[in-house]
């Protein structure tokens, strides 16, 4: 299974997850979501992702000026985005337990079986 | 991190918001504001792992997350754009590809200096005077390293026409190459010239070095004592110096005291007293001369000799 398209539809949800609780930058919400084991994730698609989502309102955003080297601007989840993250979660569980229900294998199978050798 | 690095990174980022020229300076803020600092972050992070890949596909997939329509077909396709993207592109693809892609953009300098080289003596160079023309030689280095810097001439129009135009100089290193390497020649020949012609130093006839001038009177009588000047009054030598000569005074009968000291008065360099048997510097005179005749000259290079017999 192509787990880059699965990823396509839980980009959001997962892009605010990482950040709820933690403001970050690109990068490094990248590297948060990598580390979550989100391997396939590409940098672009989430940047993609933060921008769309910071002009839904589901994001707040400041920069952070650096000593060292360029200016990093911040992402922080806004009001909206709180809101999102927690109907997309339970959607998310909704649909995660209706699919994980119907790919495990059904009991149902074997006692057809005991009832064809009777 | 190394400045070619840094330059890949800056380039690619340039190419990712070219792509990216259809929508406004703020969307295109937005989308890849930071982009330059992610990836070095990521250089640092994954070192030889690093690869940025085609700037248009990273565009495109940002334009994909970010729910961006699809940039509409160009109505006029740049295909120098978009080849010099692909070759980008193509390298960027392994570690290994990076590494030659950086070294040769490590070598871009020496290219803008001589691709100007190249259009200065193809196009200019024999329409105008050596001074003009060598201030448009550095004129057009100048332009060429501005244009290679993206200082200058930035639009599409001329980013268009540098692909074509790098290809013609490529093209023209064939010939350039027989001309420099019958400038070489030329200058290989002129300084065998130089070494084989005769050296000009000193006096000379035909060519041939003057070592002595000797001057003789109407009845072939060499006349000494002479010196010779040029037209401006300088003392004319020859290459060998001036050889002196000398009288040898009439020394026959003389004590051996006595025949040294005229010697000595008529400075004669060189003598060689031979003593005939019993004979010593007390007890003797000259009986011998060599050469004999009194009043003869002698150079400074020959040697007098005096035979001294008993009293």
């Amino acid at each position: 299974m192509d787990s880059t398209q699965l990823l396509k539809g839980v980009l959001d949800v997962a892009v605010l997850a990482v950040i709820e609780n933690e403001d970050g930058y690109g990068y490094d919400i990248v590297r948060r979501l990598k580390q979550a084991g989100l391997n396939e994730v590409g940098d672009a698609s989430v940047y993609g992702t933060l921008r769309r989502l910071f002009t839904a309102g589901a994001l707040t955003s400041y920069v952070v000026a650096s000593e060292d080297g360029p200016h990093r601007k911040y992402y922080g989840i806004s009001v909206v985005g709180t809101r999102m993250l927690a109907e997309q979660r339970k959607s998310w569980h909704a649909f995660s337990d209706n699919m994980t229900t119907l790919l495990t294998p059904r009991k149902l199978t074997s006692s057809l079986i005991k009832k064809g050798r009777n | 991190m190394s400045i070619s690095t840094t330059n890949t990174i800056a380039d690619f980022a340039a190419a990712v918001r070219a792509e990216l020229g259809d929508l406004t300076n703020r969307e295109i803020q937005e989308l890849t504001e930071g982009l330059e600092a992610d990836l070095e972050e990521r250089l640092a992070e994954e070192s030889h792992d690093f690869s940025l890949g085609s700037p248009t596909e990273y565009a495109m997939e940002l334009r994909d997350a970010a729910g961006i329509s699809p940039q509409p077909p160009k109505r006029r396709q740049v295909f120098s754009l978009t080849l010099t993207e692909s070759i980008q592109g193509w390298f960027n693809k392994t570690p290994g590809g990076t590494l030659v892609y950086e070294f040769a953009l490590a070598l871009r300098p020496v290219w803008w200096i001589l691709r100007a080289v190249l259009a200065w003596y193809f196009v200019f160079e024999r329409y105008l005077n050596p001074v003009s023309s060598l201030l448009l030689l550095f004129v057009l280095i100048f332009l060429s390293i501005q244009w290679g810097l993206k200082k200058w001439f930035t639009n599409k129009f001329f980013a268009a026409i540098l692909l074509p135009l790098n290809l013609l100089a490529l093209i023209l290193l064939i010939p350039a190459q027989d001309v420099v390497m019958q400038r070489l020649d030329n200058y290989s020949n002129a300084e065998a010239m130089l070494q084989s012609w005769p050296d000009t130093e000193g006096l000379r006839l035909n060519g041939e070095e003057i070592t002595d001038i000797k001057a003789f009177d109407v009845n072939q009588q060499e006349i000494t004592g002479l010196t010779f000047t040029d037209q401006n009054g300088s003392l004319i030598e020859t290459s060998g110096g001036v050889v002196e000569t000398f009288f040898v005074p009439d020394i026959l009968g003389m004590s051996s005291y006595e025949a040294s000291t005229a010697l000595g008065r008529a400075n004669i360099p060189a003598v060689d007293f031979i003593y005939l048997d019993g004979a010593n510097e007390t007890n003797s005179v000259v009986v011998a001369v060599d050469p004999s005749t009194p009043g003869a000259m002698v150079t400074e290079l020959d040697t007098v000799t005096v035979t001294l017999g008993m009293r």
